[in-house]
């Protein structure tokens, strides 16, 4: 019979070897080729090679910074949270549109990997890509709630559901990283257009309920180079690090603006009242 | 005009053309046992006016459709306010020709025009 000790049974940790491999010294060495420019110096655009010691859980941003530390200072990358938040160091990885952070080099299953700056945007050096125009367009669809008929001074809050949340709850996942805009084969051959991620945004506030300006922004979208350019190639959604869907929105739109352009005019912003915090009694 | 008028108007145009064509195919290779005998003189003169009105039909939305399409391509190939505006207009006055010239053929083939 077994005697119950209340001692707590130890039980023996078995490391498998395999998940310690590559976490003490490199796998291998991966060949980088890096994209070059530099308008300063008027060498044109060129491709550098790199060879980069592998570990467990390299990501393509670690062997980038690797390269700028020991063997070219002179390269330029933009990189700031390293954890997929900031959206900062979005690059065209083997092809495709990726974050540097969040890729790591083992999965990409390649001995030789193709690192250039995001397309349908300037390039300012090396990596670095020029944003003006993308933060332009994704100003001029109104970013924000709108309500004309409540003074913002009153401090009020407005009233809405959880499933009225849902809604739009994806789209406000964007970080802006501009890797939908770099995939969108629209905005390579149309640099008037949109883009996806304006009009993800867009659709993100024409679908909140406590939005009141869906009319103007409609506006801003039904013309020409707007929603109606989007030919549905779906890349935007592809390669989006946050799971949104800027191609869904950009159909939503569509048939709002065709098909519900009248539930759209009829829709009553949500209405507001004093803040919630002054009507809950103090502890 | 709204773009999504415009769109709305294409899509439209767009499933007439494929629902007529259908029926021009269908009607030339079935209705009257098959390609050779529907272009008979008798059957083409039994079906004068049918084909007539079907015909115009037909004219109307792809004069509209295809122009509209090429407006839209071009568009997307270059920008600016004077060559969007240059291509707008050139595609209506092609389309309106296009409608104009196809009419004056289908009256002709009626017997209205000589």
């Amino acid at each position: 019979m077994s005697q119950d000790t209340g001692e707590v049974p130890v039980v023996p940790l078995h490391f498998d070897p395999k998940v310690m491999e590559g976490l003490g010294k490199p796998i291998r060495n991966v060949s980088f080729k890096v994209f070059r420019y530099d308008p300063g110096k008027g060498q044109g655009v060129r491709y550098s090679s790199y060879e980069v010691p592998i570990f467990k859980g390299t990501t393509v941003l670690d062997a980038l910074l690797y390269i700028k530390e020991k063997l070219d200072p002179s390269l330029s990358i933009r990189y700031s949270c390293r954890m997929s938040v900031c959206g900062s160091c979005g690059m065209v990885i083997n092809g495709k549109e990726l974050l540097a952070c969040r890729t790591q080099v083992e999965k990409l299953e390649k001995h030789d990997i193709v690192v250039r700056p995001m397309n349908n945007m300037p390039v300012t050096r090396d990596l670095v890509t020029d944003f003006s125009v993308f933060f332009e367009k994704h100003r001029s669809v109104l970013p924000y709630i709108v309500r004309e008929d409540v003074d913002l001074n009153l401090n009020r809050e407005y009233m809405q559901t959880p499933d009225q949340v849902i809604d739009f709850l994806m789209f406000s996942n964007c970080i802006k990283c501009g890797l939908c805009y770099s995939a969108c084969p629209t905005n390579a051959l149309d640099e008037s257009f949109l883009g996806p991620q304006a009009m993800a945004q867009a659709y993100r506030y024409v679908a909140d309920t406590r939005d009141g300006a869906q009319g103007k922004r409609m506006e801003i979208l039904d013309a020409r180079h707007g929603l109606w350019s989007c030919h549905f190639a779906g890349s935007c959604s592809d390669v989006c690090p946050k799971g949104v869907d800027p191609a869904f929105a950009i159909q939503q739109l569509k048939t709002l603006a065709i098909r519900k352009a009248g539930v759209l005019k009829k829709k009553k912003p949500a209405p507001n009242v004093p803040q919630v915090r002054e009507l809950v009694p103090e502890r | 005009m709204r773009e999504s008028r415009f769109m709305l108007l294409q899509y439209l145009t767009g499933a007439g053309i494929l629902v007529l064509g259908a029926m021009h195919f269908a009607l030339l290779s079935f209705a009257y046992g098959g390609f050779g005998k529907a272009l008979t003189f008798d059957t083409v003169n039994a079906t004068y006016l049918a084909y007539g009105l079907f015909f115009e039909l037909l004219l109307v939305l792809l004069s509209f459709h295809i122009f509209n399409g090429f407006r839209k391509v071009l568009t997307e190939f270059r920008q600016g306010k004077l060559y969007e505006t240059a291509v707008t207009w050139i595609m209506f006055l092609g389309g309106a020709a296009t409608f104009l010239w196809g009419t004056r053929t289908i009256l002709i083939f009626l017997g209205v025009l000589h």
